[in-house]
């Protein structure tokens, strides 16, 4: 609690009654999901400091309250009290080592010491008695204060109210939804603090850009992982040399041809996995993951996930002819994966894979004899479809590990009432969303990846890639979160 | 010039003098720490986010301040920075290691090739020369050779060189120069062929130690020197033009050398019929750069000399003038001089500045060096701190009953009069700094006391209270109003202290009601007494109190007040009775509380939503809940006003059967904080320490229903607290109808 408001550093406190989500909008803000939220009331029970770190320099403080414990008492104190110049701290000084009073201490000491007040209210409750005394008595201490209607649900039939109430006692009053708030929210949010505070404006010009710069930085890591991942992936191979003598007959050898296809599935499987840790350490996310019913749970080979992803046929068609790169996939895609003769051709093991690749074989089986053994190998991944899937799959990740609020861990995500993340709209990925020149920029991309060059389409991709991550960080496209 | 006697390298590594400048063992080193830093990235988030920090303090202690004013995102700032970077990158190298970077086994090798092309052009020169001078006494020198093959020739490659400098922009030409580029096929692998062997060598002379640490190091012996962008092939270029010095060199110095040292024949020939004036001319056309330093004569043949060495093959030697002869020495040596060596020496002196030139404006855009650019300039952003858990909300510690009524009660100053004034022994009211310890004192003396819970079911149907309500209702309306304005201004503390002897009065008060206990007896009478028959004391009642619609739902809610059905054992022992005792300031008119009927206290929260006809639902509910009819009600939460005023209403009513009966309605969806918890102890305080309170929660409601259930978690919630708050007369229940069920 040593935290000594300057006139320069902005220490906010975070206020409300128990329960009203303040931890929630402590660890959005913060992105730090470390903090315990519970959603019994009270789980905070001290101050604790929230410090916005740069470059070693502390530069705005957020501070968890708990919650009011006798709001009446202090407003009635309050007001008996009115002509004292520091409410807060005379309160303190009065009721500092009252144990009744010790989380109202805790939570008044930080306004004591110059902090600015941001009250959290759940805006899907009506005003309570205990709402009115509690933006009273903030309003009698005199601080810069925002509120923030913190609704997590879809009743909004007391929001109208509530912007009334707290325009009448708050310099600002902000919207904000700790549980889905996105990367260009907070900053919105942050942004706001300037207006109830002007001295606090260089502070959070840098803290802002920084949030900016550091995002940035972000993207662009995340665009590197997906590049990366789709480099390896199409360069994935898995050999296995077999001696002769050990294949005894056509059984032993179609079971080889199963097992190295497994492998090839599963080492598809863990680069993917791979950049997903990346992506999720990236944006810091240490708790939360992926639901299971998400699209992204299921296998990467399943039917699902081939349906809902990747390109239709037809623009696959088109975008692979006007590339020309994909010439090979193109006419895998004529025959329908035909080509193959029936030892190419994945084993019924891999039944799925045919109805997620649109028919076309994953990737090539070959078989090679020399001297007493068979080299069996597969891959790399001829499939023209099967690049869109993954990538749209990791581009998905991406777009749930940056659109998910660090608080929302202990959101009640069966609540009947609660927000849907978006109007749910078709289920499918974003490649099939590009404009047919990015598409065609991938389709090349791929190929230079197939064969191992690194170039400028590479360098389109990414640019591609940025350009959708950072759509989707301002809410410019979906994010999708129910798939 | 060995690249292996001095393994260690310190001598041509010196500890880098900070540099704005770019040099190619610069990209090379600098590649191979890019490639590093991204293997290590690629590994784990924990390493790149200290990939990040360690950069992003290099660009705060070193390469900011020394990169001035030059702003960000400039190209000069990126080459700067990352120049700079580099520098201290080689500086916090293992100095054994130091001279096994790339950059600098690449700049030995480069230093090796390029003297080794120097003295085989050298040596190529003295040969091409010497044959061309070959004179055997019987012929003279041609001299139409001699300045085909050593200016023709050069000057022709010259062009060409200089023509595809200029040419290399345009797609077929640069296609055309990468693929068969001399110097891409031949010097480069002999570049890196010759670095990875100078490596060799300074690894073989290193200690094994340092061997050991070198191999360990992914990527430093890689011998990979790959360049980017146009810096690529200028390294190239410069070596060659080296070796068109040397070979220049080569051929001036034997050439002056064998005029000097032998005396040598000239002459031309033509089987055309080329007269010497043509020659003559073209001679002077050649010499015409430094015609105007060595003239006629000297630096270029006379017409006569000219003339007087045309070969003829029938003519012997020695008809020849000998002046004649030598009369093309000077001319020669100037022409390879000015034609073969000076236009070197310029390509060299380009390529050099052009190879500088190219290294300073490198844009350093390559995606990795962007990423590492990135991690320099984006500000390390830190959010720290972790929650933790203090101390438990504060639960009030119970109030000595009695004394006080209010809803706020300040411990401290009311305190000592409140034990004085107690008859009570013990200290309870002390809210020590635990609040835990005060309930356990409560809990433990009672258990003698039976609460007797519905010993009254007085057959006194009484319709009022609805009527009594809505007066009730009256103060939820203003509160608002009232608030603000600050219904009481005095300060919370003094009123306090002021109304303690005003109280003090009460329990003596009090105990002159006591006589009331009698009436107990009266469940008695007309049922069985009450402790024995303690399974169905209900079903007695019930005939009596007609309101009542179910009976079963009371059997099963009773047992748990039950386990001490005995009659108060000490019934002068509950003061807290004190229907007649009228606290200042309040209605004169005392509601007559019957037996089976309670008081009823809504929370402000709750009364704003509740209709006129909502009012009948919730006393259905409640009297399934307790069997209590509802015989006056107050309202509750808004503030200390209210509050006296409801604990009045309790303190003031007259109790039939005593122990009085308390039901309050509070909105369950709101968490408990102390305040609640209070209060309920202010309303036990009112009510007496063995009155029965019946504590009933609703959820918010967000429907047309006004009394909608309370979801399981919130209840917990307040489970948990009335739980600590150890007050074994106090009943937490839902408010729940037949029909609804907890969510």
């Amino acid at each position: 609690m040593a935290v000594q408001a300057t006139e320069t550093i902005p220490v906010l406190a975070i206020m409300g009654h128990p329960n009203a989500g303040k931890s929630s909008v402590v660890a959005t803000l913060t992105e730090n999901d470390r903090i315990e939220i519970d959603k019994r009331a009270g789980t905070t029970t001290r101050s604790d400091e929230y410090p916005v770190v740069i470059d070693g320099r502390t530069i705005m403080v957020f501070i968890d309250t708990p919650g009011f414990q006798n709001p009446s008492d202090i407003l009635e104190w309050f007001q008996a009290h009115a002509e004292e110049r520091d409410l807060a701290g005379a309160f303190l000084a009065e009721h500092g080592d009252d144990p009744l009073f010790s989380h109202d201490c805790a939570l008044l000491r930080p306004v004591a010491n110059g902090a600015g007040i941001i009250l959290v209210v759940d805006g899907s409750k009506r005003i309570k008695e205990k709402d009115r005394t509690e933006m009273e008595l903030l309003r009698l201490t005199g601080r810069p204060r925002m509120a923030i209607l913190n609704n997590l649900t879809t009743v909004d039939r007391h929001m109208p109210a509530w912007q009334d109430a707290l325009n009448k006692s708050f310099n600002a009053v902000r919207e904000f939804n700790a549980h889905r708030a996105t990367y260009a929210e907070r900053v919105a949010l942050l942004s706001a603090l300037k207006t109830i505070d002007q001295r606090w404006e260089p502070m959070l010009n840098e803290t802002i850009r920084t949030f900016e710069h550091d995002w940035e930085r972000r993207i662009d890591e995340s665009a590197g992982v997906i590049i990366e991942l789709m480099r390896d992936a199409l360069t994935f191979k898995v050999t296995r040399v077999v001696k002769v003598d050990d294949l005894g007959s056509e059984d032993e050898r179609e079971a080889i041809r199963l097992r190295l296809v497994r492998a090839f599935q599963d080492g598809l499987r863990k680069l993917e996995l791979d950049a997903r840790q990346q992506i999720r350490a990236n944006f810091r996310h240490h708790v939360w993951d992926l639901p299971p019913d998400s699209l992204l749970s299921k296998d990467l080979f399943s039917d699902e996930v081939g349906h809902a992803l990747g390109l239709t046929q037809r623009k696959l068609a088109v975008a692979g002819a006007a590339a020309g790169a994909a010439a090979g996939g193109a006419i895998d895609l004529g025959v329908g994966g035909l080509s193959f003769g029936a030892g190419a051709l994945i084993g019924a093991a891999a039944g799925g894979v045919l109805g997620i690749l649109g028919g076309a074989a994953l990737a090539k089986v070959d078989i090679q004899r020399t001297l007493g053994v068979e080299r069996f190998s597969m891959g790399p991944v001829t499939n023209p479809r099967f690049p869109f899937v993954l990538l749209d799959r990791v581009l998905l990740y991406c777009a749930q590990a940056m659109n998910w609020s660090h608080g929302r861990k202990a959101a009640d995500e069966d609540a009947p009432n609660r927000v849907p993340d978006r109007p749910v709209s078709k289920k499918q990925g974003y490649t099939d969303d590009l404009t047919s020149v990015d598409q065609k920029a991938l389709v090349k991309f791929f190929a230079a990846a197939r064969a191992g060059k690194r170039g400028p389409h590479e360098e389109q991709a990414r640019v591609i890639i940025k350009g959708l991550l950072r759509e989707l960080s301002c809410g410019e496209v979906d994010a999708r979160l129910h798939l | 010039m060995d690249p292996f006697n001095r393994p260690r390298g310190d001598a041509d590594i010196p500890v880098e003098p900070d540099s704005d400048q770019w040099s190619v063992p610069d990209l090379i080193d600098f590649d191979y720490f890019v490639n590093e830093d991204e293997r290590r990235a690629r590994e784990s988030a924990a390493e790149r986010r200290r990939l990040a920090e360690r950069d992003r303090g290099l660009y705060r202690e070193r390469i900011q301040a020394a990169c001035g004013k030059v702003p960000e995102h400039t190209p000069r700032h990126r080459s700067q920075a990352l120049r700079r970077w580099l520098s201290t990158r080689r500086r916090a190298e293992d100095p054994a290691l130091r001279g096994l970077l790339p950059g600098a086994v690449y700049a030995r090798g480069q230093r090796l090739v390029t003297t080794w092309l120097g003295v085989g052009g050298f040596v190529v020169g003295v040969g091409v020369a010497s044959a061309l001078l070959h004179y055997d006494g019987q012929h003279p020198v041609n001299v139409s050779w001699y300045i085909f093959v050593l200016v023709l020739v050069q000057l022709l490659l010259v062009g060409l060189t200089v023509g595809l400098w200029y040419a290399r922009r345009r797609g077929v030409i640069r296609a055309a120069v990468e693929d068969f580029s001399l110097l891409g096929h031949l010097i480069k692998p002999l570049f890196g062929r010759t670095a990875r062997w100078v490596q060799r060598q300074r690894l073989a002379h290193v200690p094994p130690d340092v061997r050991e640490r070198a191999e360990a190091r992914q990527g430093l012996l890689q011998g990979h020197y790959a360049l980017y962008g146009p810096a690529a092939y200028l390294p190239m270029l410069i070596p060659v033009q080296v070796f068109g010095i040397g070979f220049n060199v080569g051929a001036i110095l034997i050439t002056v050398a064998l005029e000097w040292f032998t005396d040598l024949a000239f002459g031309w020939g033509s089987a055309l019929n080329v007269g010497p004036e043509t020659i003559h001319a073209v001679a002077h056309v050649i010499a015409l750069p430094w015609s105007w330093l060595f003239g006629e004569g000297v630096g270029v043949p006379t017409l006569e000399q000219v003339a007087g060495t045309r070969i003829a093959l029938k003519d012997p030697l020695f008809l020849f003038d000998a002046d004649n002869l030598r009369s093309w020495r000077w001319f020669l040596v100037l022409a390879v001089f000015t034609y073969g060596l000076l236009p070197r020496l310029a390509l060299l002196g380009l390529s050099l500045r052009k190879q500088r030139r190219t290294l300073a404006e490198l844009p350093f855009t390559h995606q990795r060096t962007q990423a590492l650019y990135a991690r320099m300039l984006t500000p390390s952003l830190e959010t720290r701190g972790d929650s933790g858990a203090g101390p438990e909300m504060p639960i009030p510690a119970p109030l000595q009953p009695l004394t006080t009524e209010r809803a706020a009660p300040r411990e401290q100053p009311p305190a000592p009069p409140e034990t004085t004034a107690e008859p009570k022994p013990v200290p309870e009211p002390k809210p020590g700094p635990e609040a835990e310890p005060a309930p356990k004192a409560e809990t433990e003396p009672k258990p003698a006391p039976e609460p007797e819970p519905e010993p009254e079911p007085e057959p006194k149907p009484k319709p009022e209270p609805e009527p009594e309500r809505e007066q009730a209702a009256e103060p939820e309306l203003k509160l608002e109003p009232e608030r603000k304005p600050a219904p009481r201004p005095e300060l919370a503390l003094q009123p306090e202290t002021t109304p303690a002897p005003q109280r003090k009065p009460t329990p003596a008060q009090r105990r002159e009601p006591a006589p009331k206990p009698k009436p107990q007896p009266k469940p008695a009478q007309k049922g069985e007494p009450k402790p024995e028959s303690e399974p169905k004391p209900e079903p007695e009642p019930k005939p009596e109190s007609k309101p009542e619609p179910k009976p079963e739902r009371k059997a099963e809610q009773r047992p748990e007040p039950k386990p001490a059905p005995q009659p108060r054992p000490a019934p002068p022992a509950r003061p807290s009775l004190a229907p007649g005792a009228t606290s200042p300031g309040r209605k004169p008119a005392l509601p007559e509380i019957a037996a089976d009927a309670c008081i009823l206290l809504i929370h402000v929260d709750v009364a704003d939503v509740l209709e006129a006809e909502d009012h009948g639902r919730l006393q259905r509910l409640l009297l399934e809940q307790s069997g209590w009819r509802v015989a006056a009600s107050a309202t509750f939460g808004g503030g200390r006003r209210m509050a006296e005023q409801a604990l009045g209403l309790i303190h003031d009513a007259g109790w039939q059967a005593p122990p009085a009966r308390v039901a309050l309605l509070q909105d369950g969806s709101q968490p408990p904080i102390t305040e609640s918890l209070r209060f309920l102890r202010a309303v036990r305080a009112a009510a007496g320490e063995q009155a029965q309170m019946l504590l009933t929660l609703v959820g918010d409601p967000e429907g047309d229903d006004p009394l909608p259930p309370l979801s399981a978690f919130d209840f917990g919630d307040w489970q948990r607290k009335i739980e600590q708050l150890g007050d074994p007369y106090l009943r937490l229940e839902m408010l729940t109808g037949p029909n609804e069920e907890a969510v």
